[in-house]
């Protein structure tokens, strides 16, 4: 067949995209990791519904009450219903996560991207990433919280900036082994523009490490944002951070283990969603990672 | 290549302070201080100088070993780094001990036994290590083994030279040691699976070597060397754990003390505290590199 039909690109493109689909939904684990993270998701959005109290009202008679049909998670040294400040904090630190990384992935990509082009920008770049991954990472969003001074939009901006170095080498990395390609080639030979060629033929094919990237990332940018907050630098008492909420039950450890307990239990669950999904979607994006 | 990294976390570490809102003299003096003694106080500092001069008199200062006095308790930074950094450094040799004797051997059992149950069971484990906040590890570990058992102390710190000592260092060494613990076990496996593939592995076999040597001897030492990398990145890891566990298990660290100093809004010992956890970082990953060259004789440095 010569004359190829209009449109034959887009349908190779969308029953790919299918492809992949498919393939996501074969995952088991990353299906976890997607229900997981829908439920978190769905439990933020809907919070003042969920909830069945104000999660920052007292009730000093009432403290330290067990599990039960009243208080869910039981309540905490104030009396504050545990099951409602679970559910508030998954919005702090769906936010915080989502946020920090989104940052992070702008500046990152961005910055990658030119990088991975122009070998002038590149070494002066790459020095900065160095500099920065001269410090362990939870360290450095310490160091930022200290100087700019605890708080939760800090805490964001802390970890958005510890989180930049990854993606700008992974799309670095990524826009290095592409700019070489035939079609790269071919884009300048019919007189395309760089920045046609950076944004339209570049970008879309360094997509699937980032995603993957990202993913994975969303879950140690929540943990550090909870190491944050615990260690009293990220959200401050009484919002309903679970970070801050183990941090506040520590000294009733003894006491009241389940006041560290439920808390505990909505990090660890929303980290291993996104490391389900992170590690399904390496799998299905780019199975060669796949030892 | 490594002292250009040095003197970028310097200047770093000298424009975090510059950011730092508040002016130094101000914190000093106090809220009411005459604008006399501000100044005097600026240009004992040098803080009328520009900012080139400042950073090279910084830069001057540290080289010599002085890193400012402490805003909250009047001792000179270097003493106080002094008194807490061998906490901090006995508690990441000993969880990185602690990471390597647990982690090496599951990876390897992983890999041999690749697509077992076995298999799956420890990458599951490691999967739940790896999306376990610190501080949770460290409650629960606290919770269990020093509330519920009562075997183990749940603060202070001792010597390791003493009894005392080991034991109060267990549970935080553990804690610190458990996310690590579980990204080394699934890079050793990884590294196994790829070197199990190799041709020297089966001709290892192939002439009648013992699965054992074939593991341990041929596959193990190939797949060292991303392990290794690993360990050293994982020391960076292993440090920030640190920070945190101190403040659970109350140990004097140089973490506790680095938090104790963000509250206290003590801006030369945070400064401190930053550069000196950076260079010792920086100092492993030297160290590691140097490392490579011994376990693998086909990298030489010039």
């Amino acid at each position: 067949m010569i004359g190829k039909p209009v449109g034959h690109d887009r349908t190779i493109l969308e029953s790919q995209r299918a492809l992949l689909g498919r393939r996501l939904l074969r995952h088991k684990t990353a299906m976890i990791g997607l229900v997981i993270i829908s439920v978190m998701i769905l439990v933020a959005i809907f919070a003042p519904y969920i909830a069945v109290q104000d999660p920052l009202q007292q009730d000093i008679s009432n403290r330290f009450a067990r599990p039960s049909r009243f208080h869910y998670f039981g309540t905490d040294a104030l009396g504050r219903d545990l099951f409602s400040r679970v559910v508030y904090g998954s919005r702090i630190s769906l936010m915080l996560g989502v946020v920090a990384v989104g940052i992070a992935f702008t500046i990152g990509v961005g910055t990658g991207l030119l990088a991975g082009y122009y070998p002038t920008i590149d070494l002066v770049v790459m020095r900065l990433v160095d500099i920065l991954m001269a410090f362990p990472t939870i360290l450095l969003a310490i160091a930022i919280v200290g100087v700019l001074g605890p708080g939760i939009f800090n805490a964001i901006v802390a970890v958005g900036i510890t989180s930049i170095p990854g993606f700008i080498r992974i799309t670095r990395a990524s826009v290095l082994s592409i700019r070489e390609t035939e079609y790269v080639e071919a884009a300048r030979a019919t007189g395309a523009s760089e920045f046609r060629i950076i944004y339209q033929h570049i970008l879309p094919n360094t997509m699937a490490p980032i995603i993957v990237y990202g993913t994975l990332h969303l879950s140690s940018a929540i943990l550090s944002g909870a190491i944050l907050s615990f260690l009293g630098l990220g959200a401050q008492p009484p919002a309903p951070e679970w970070g801050a909420m183990v941090s506040s039950s520590r000294q009733y450890l003894n006491l009241a283990p389940h006041t560290a307990f439920f808390p505990i239990l909505a990090i660890f669950l929303t980290v291993l969603g996104f490391n389900f999904l992170g590690d399904g979607l390496r799998d299905v994006l780019d199975p060669r990672l796949k030892n | 290549m490594m002292i250009g990294v040095l003197v970028g976390v310097s200047v770093f570490v000298f424009l975090l302070l510059q950011l730092a809102p508040g002016n130094p003299a101000l914190l000093i003096a106090g809220p009411d201080a005459p604008p006399e003694t501000l100044r005097a106080i600026e240009r004992e500092l040098g803080l009328d100088q520009p900012i080139y001069v400042q950073y090279w008199r910084y830069l001057e200062r540290v080289l010599h070993g002085d890193l400012g006095k402490s805003l909250r308790s009047r001792l000179p930074v270097s003493f106080e780094v002094a008194r807490a950094f061998p906490v901090t450094f006995q508690l990441t040799l000993v969880a990185t001990f602690f990471s390597v004797v647990v982690a090496l051997p599951l990876g390897v059992t992983s890999a041999v036994h690749q697509n077992t149950w076995l298999d799956s069971g420890t990458m599951f484990l490691a999967l739940i290590g790896i999306s376990m906040p610190v501080f949770a590890v460290g409650l629960i570990l606290m919770w269990v083994f020093g509330f519920y058992l009562g075997w183990l102390p749940i603060s202070g710190f001792s010597p390791l030279t003493t009894v005392e000592g080991w034991r109060s260092i267990i549970l935080p060494a553990v804690t610190v040691s458990s996310a690590s613990i579980a990204t080394m076990a699934r890079l050793t496996r990884s590294s196994i699976l790829e070197v199990l593939r190799q041709d020297y592995v089966r001709t290892a076999r192939a002439k009648g070597l013992g699965e054992k040597v074939v593991i341990y001897k041929h596959a193990l030492r190939n797949a060292m060397l991303p392990v290794v990398t690993v360990i050293g990145l994982q020391i960076g890891g292993l440090l920030g754990g640190a920070v945190v566990t101190e403040t659970i298990f109350a140990l004097p660290g140089m973490g506790r003390l680095a938090v104790k100093a963000i509250e206290g809004r003590d801006f030369p010992l945070v400064q401190g505290l930053v550069l000196l956890i950076a260079v010792i970082f920086a100092l492993t990953n030297l160290v590691v590199d140097i490392f490579y060259a011994l376990i693998d004789p086909r990298i030489r440095y010039e």
